[in-house]
């Protein structure tokens, strides 16, 4: 991996992909935000997490589904909450068919197959993957802020790499490193539970995973100039939305704190594996 | 459907049969290729899914056009450009014998098809001459993007499952998971060298342990020196250690010093050391290519 990295920072054709990610951006269908089951949207978005994570699908193909379904349920109302299942279902089937590879479609397909959530059968799956593929004019090649993250980071890195500045050298000890992917991550699962984020373009949310990273890791100071280039946003720019994913932030190690003492009072053994991965490396890293 | 009348059939694709076909309003003549959508609970295959959604991104002359998907009937029919013939039907028509400012201008847009491609994040994973289509005008297009695929930075794990044997490069045969652009510039390289033999392969292996074989016959057996971390890929076995021994210009006797110079650069077996498109195309073999073709 080392070897690849040092390819990509060498490589012209970087900034070719970077301002073609940027342009497809701008091409993006603009989120209003006016669906009447947006409070139902949470409830999806965790869905369609969770059966991620159990077929080990990639984040990129949820980053993908989540913007489909937010454009096509602000411009069609769906009553039944099952039809909602089945458009979250064909969001991600759609995404999986075109970033992940095919033994995960199969996967994700007996899913639907046995699943008793989604009582659709066949023809209106088929429907509804055709509407969606029509809706979207097939353009679904949308770069998601998990797309402008992996850029970022890995733009960051390089230039840790070849800088030997004093206020990089923090930066890039292997500590922090494992733990900036930890937080950036767990920032970019935040910014799609809360469809604020849908309003803002993905590389500023990506920005933001970073700088609301760097926050919680107390690296200081939280944007660099470096980042202000590679991002191309400054301070005033991510600032509102790093306050929204630290105030998220802030509640979940609350709840995980609470959880841990709740647990601890009743078997002291167990904490551990009860307050998950999560909790346990943000109060560890604070 | 009743917008076409169905002509000949012209061959089989990564899925569905392409068919050539009349606009009866137009006229025009366009490629019809059907995908039967009841054959699995799958709905649209991946395949054609990525097809549509990627050719709806690259416009460029030297990329095959999609004009439009239309649905009817449990089948989606995707209408292209007609081309004449692919380039393998043209080289059956040449017997034997190639201009070789064919294969130069062949060659400029067949690189500059993939400088687009690779600029707009986008890995085509399948060229071949079956796949490059060939126009009157002797404009050459990439076709079938049924493999192809979008692909970030960084790069993410892909399947090794792709490329046509004859023009899969080295690093996919020993298992690479992880390529970039450097995987159609192998395959690109081997066009080059077959379109100079005016259609002789140049590596027709029977099984990946063959085509290997054959590479490395020709380019020398790449070592830890040549190519650090080869050891490490999935697939890695040792082969006898070859050294380059046949002059390229006995291999390709059709194709001048610079011609040669440009293969030998793509012809890498370490994939980060193989020249991209864009570097292709300033390539000094193209210094007297028909200006008229360069601004095209």
């Amino acid at each position: 991996m080392a070897n690849d990295a040092h390819w990509w920072a060498n490589a012209d054709i970087t900034a070719d992909i970077y301002a073609s990610m940027k342009r497809k951006e701008e091409q993006h269908i603009v989120f209003v935000g006016q669906s009447p089951q947006l409070h139902l949207r949470r409830y999806l978005v965790d869905w369609m997490a969770i059966l991620c994570e159990k077929f080990e699908i990639d984040r990129h193909v949820l980053h993908l589904a989540v913007y489909m379904l937010d454009r096509f349920m602000d411009r069609y109302a769906i009553v039944q909450e099952s039809q909602l299942h089945l458009l979250a279902f064909t969001c991600l089937q759609i995404s999986t068919k075109f970033e992940e590879r095919e033994e995960k479609v199969s996967k994700l397909s007996t899913y639907h197959g046995q699943s008793t959530i989604t009582s659709a059968n066949k023809e209106d799956y088929l429907q509804m993957e055709l509407l969606l593929l029509q809706f979207f004019d097939w353009n679904i090649t949308a770069p998601s802020a998990a797309h402008f993250l992996g850029y970022f980071l890995t733009e960051a890195s390089g230039k840790c790499e070849k800088s030997f500045r004093n206020d990089y050298r923090d930066d890039c000890s292997e500590y922090s490193n494992v733990y900036m992917h930890k937080y950036t991550n767990y920032f970019l699962e935040i910014s799609l539970q809360d469809h604020a984020f849908s309003f803002a373009k993905p590389s500023l949310i990506a920005a933001s995973c970073i700088a609301a990273s760097r926050v919680c890791l107390q690296l200081s100071p939280t944007w660099t100039a470096g980042l202000t280039k590679i991002t191309q946003y400054k301070w005033e720019h991510i600032g509102p939305y790093i306050e929204r994913m630290l105030r998220t932030h802030d509640v979940d190690e609350k709840a995980a704190k609470l959880q841990s003492k709740e647990k601890t009072n009743y078997s002291s053994e167990k904490t551990i594996s009860y307050c998950g991965e999560a909790a346990v490396s943000y109060s560890r890293a604070l | 459907m009743q917008k076409f009348e169905r002509l000949e059939k012209i061959g089989e694709g990564t899925y569905g049969t392409v068919f050539k076909a009349k606009n009866k309003e137009t006229q025009e003549i366009v490629a019809l290729k059907r995908v039967r959508l009841d054959d699995d609970d799958e709905g649209v295959p991946s395949s054609a899914l990525r097809e549509i959604c990627l050719l709806k991104e690259l416009k460029h002359r030297n990329i095959v056009h999609l004009h439009d998907v239309l649905h009817c009937n449990r089948r989606l029919t995707l209408v292209f450009e007609c081309c004449d013939q692919d380039l393998k039907k043209y080289f059956d028509a040449c017997n034997g014998e190639i201009d070789p400012d064919v294969v130069k201008s062949f060659m400029f847009q067949l690189l500059r098809g993939l400088a687009f491609c690779h600029s707009q994040n986008i890995l085509h994973r399948d060229l071949k001459p079956q796949n490059l289509l060939i126009n009157k005008n002797g404009e050459l297009k990439l076709a079938d993007f049924g493999l192809a695929r979008a692909f970030g930075i960084p790069v993410r794990c892909f399947s090794a499952e792709v490329v046509t044997l004859w023009y899969r490069p080295p690093d996919v045969l020993f298992g690479a998971r992880i390529y970039t652009t450097s995987i159609d510039m192998w395959s690109a390289g081997c066009i080059f060298a077959e379109m100079a033999n005016a259609g002789r392969p140049l590596f027709p292996g029977n099984d990946v342990d063959d085509q290997l074989k054959r590479i490395f016959k020709l380019l020398g057996t790449p070592t830890e020196e040549t190519w650090p971390g080869i050891s490490k890929l999935p697939d890695f076995k040792p082969y006898p250690i070859c050294h380059a021994s046949t002059p390229l210009s006995t291999v390709v006797p059709g194709l001048s010093a610079k011609g040669r110079d440009l293969l030998q650069r793509l012809l890498v077996c370490n994939p980060s050391l193989r020249l991209s498109a864009e570097e292709g195309l300033i390539h000094s073999y193209f210094a007297d290519l028909n200006p008229a073709l360069k601004a095209m």
